[in-house]
């Protein structure tokens, strides 16, 4: 290994130096047990500061999204733990907001998409007045204004997951999770919906963990990138991210030292699947979905 | 337009094929004198004296109609309610598997001279032997509805801090509603079998009865007019069942319509 691997005692710190408000330490989650026992999430340790916008890569089957649900409270961890704002993740909780990948089947279809948004809120027993108005501050927020009374499925995929991030801003999170959020889209719009979560960052001040198996994207969105090794997945690098906000979809991408980095991590993440070429790493991708959470 | 001018045009096929063998049946039967098969207009005539309306409010209001609605109402409220447990318990769903899968095989009306004995004849059995009746299908597509939303939907419910209880009346119920009703739509049709059948061997009034007697009095007219206000009944119950099925699942057919699309 070489000499950049972030041991699991030394968490790598947040670039800003601020509070951490996400703390994760030791965290491991094992699926199944004895011979079967799949190791979604090895041990893994870090800190992100508040405020800041921090993407994880990996290579594929690493356990990128069992560990958004162990963060989520979804999953309860089988060895360390996670904390926000110091207080250890046991469940879900109000003050953090998860974006799935397939919106089609996180968004519900017999709602409309102001009722997507307020749902949540309406779980929270929030005075009607509160819950519009916030509903409406985040889609006018996320370019929906105007689509309110439509149902989800008659929006592009675009627009879908612009309705689920409604969602998360209308919650007022202090921590937004996001697993793949733009996977599912084409280039385009992919390219619009990255400003638009890089906007709602800076409107907002939420903490943003955002996981993608794009490196570009990563570096394109991030202030820091956490990459991660194969299964048993640790920290294996936290690169932090040279560029100033805003970022800016043609003068960022062709930024030297934007092309420095997205190489550096494509690298390392190119040598950490060739590493473990053949092993049972890129066949397991299925262990990510959920099984008796 | 032309999604209007498509739906009136299959709405007008559907309809000619039953005006036209109605039809051809009238003016088939026009002089026909055997007793089995009586003109189509004597039928209709007979009809009209027996069923408007004195008929229909002691027959079918009185007796036929209010079994059938007290049994269905029954039978599907007990269904959602154990199928949504078996679908959320595994445990219920293993205990309780061994008696709904023989409840599920045995044909309803087989249970009528066993529950004839055991409860007697009147309302209480009919109503009885409708719930039985209505109760399986509803059951089973319940949890099975359940069984099947996706976790995926459940994890975002619980994400954003929705308690059990919310998560299954916001979320699950509304979820598994296209196939609950689904079994209720099958309910709807055995319903009305049971109503029919029971009227006719443990009773001595409703429309079932009604058939039964005339063709013990050797009145084929009689039969004929009876049959006409099953048909009937069974219509408008099946209307009245599209009609709440669109308004709940309107949205179902939409988002079928794209799934997969985008």
């Amino acid at each position: 290994m070489d000499t950049t691997t972030a041991s699991a005692s030394e968490a790598p710190a947040p670039a800003a130096g601020g509070q951490p408000i996400l703390q994760v330490r030791d965290l491991g989650v094992t699926y199944g047990s004895g011979k079967d026992a799949v190791h979604a999430v090895g041990n893994l340790t870090f800190d992100v500061a508040a405020g800041e916008f921090v993407c994880i890569v990996g290579p594929s089957g690493c356990g990128k999204t069992t560990l958004l649900k162990a963060l989520a409270g979804l999953i309860t961890p089988t060895r360390g733990e996670a904390a926000i704002s110091g207080k250890r993740v046991t469940g879900p909780r109000p003050d953090l907001a998860l974006v799935f990948q397939d919106y089609t089947r996180s968004l519900m279809p017999w709602l409309s998409v102001r009722k997507n948004v307020t749902f949540p809120l309406e779980a929270k027993r929030l005075p009607k007045a509160e819950q519009h108005e916030r509903a409406q501050a985040a889609l006018d927020e996320v370019g929906l204004t105007g689509f309110e009374d439509k149902y989800p499925w008659q929006l592009s995929g675009g627009m879908q997951q612009r309705v689920a991030i409604a969602r998360a801003v209308a919650y007022q999170p202090s921590v937004l999770l996001m697993d793949e959020p733009f996977a599912a889209v084409d280039a385009q719009v992919r390219a619009d919906l990255e400003d638009l979560v890089l906007r709602v960052q800076r409107d907002t001040d939420v903490t943003v963990l955002l996981v993608t198996h794009d490196i570009d994207e990563s570096v394109y969105l991030g202030r820091r990138v956490i990459a991660l090794s194969h299964r048993p997945t640790t920290v294996r690098r936290s690169f932090d991210v040279p560029l100033p906000y805003p970022r800016n979809q043609l003068t960022t991408r062709a930024d030297p030292a934007f092309i420095d980095l997205r190489t550096e991590v494509l690298r390392m993440i190119q040598e950490e699947r060739l590493a473990h070429a053949g092993t049972s790493g890129d066949v397991v991708e299925g262990a990510e979905r959920p099984q008796g959470t | 337009m032309i999604a209007f001018a498509k739906r009136a045009r299959l709405f007008a096929l559907e309809l000619i094929v039953p005006v036209a063998l109605l039809v051809l049946w009238w003016f088939a039967s026009k002089d026909s004198t055997s007793p089995y098969f009586p003109p189509l207009s004597e039928s209709w005539q007979e009809f009209k004296n027996v069923y408007i309306w004195d008929g229909f409010r002691d027959d079918v209001l009185a007796v036929s109609l209010k079994h059938f609605i007290v049994g269905f109402v029954v039978g599907v409220s007990v269904g959602f309610a154990v199928g949504l447990l078996i679908g959320l318990s595994d445990r219920a769903r293993r205990n309780l598997a061994p008696l709904t899968e023989f409840f599920r095989a045995t044909p309803i009306v087989a249970l009528i001279p066993a529950a004839l004995i055991m409860v007697g004849p009147g309302m209480t059995l009919e109503a009885g032997l409708i719930a039985l009746g209505t109760n399986w299908s509803v059951m089973l597509n319940t949890a099975d509805g359940v069984r099947g939303v996706d976790p995926v939907m459940i994890d975002s419910a619980r994400a954003y801090g929705l308690s059990r209880s919310q998560q299954i009346r916001k979320i699950i119920i509304p979820a598994a509603m296209p196939q609950v009703l689904a079994g209720v739509q099958v309910a709807v049709a055995l319903g009305i079998a049971v109503m029919v059948v029971a009227n006719m061997f443990v009773s001595t009034e409703g429309i079932g009865y009604r058939v039964v007697e005339a063709q013990v009095n050797f009145d084929p007219k009689g039969s004929w007019a009876g049959i006409f206000m099953i048909a009937l009944i069974g219509l408008v119950i099946t209307v009245i069942y599209n009609t709440i099925h669109n308004r709940l699942l309107a949205w179902h057919r939409g988002w079928r319509g794209t799934a997969g699309t985008n």
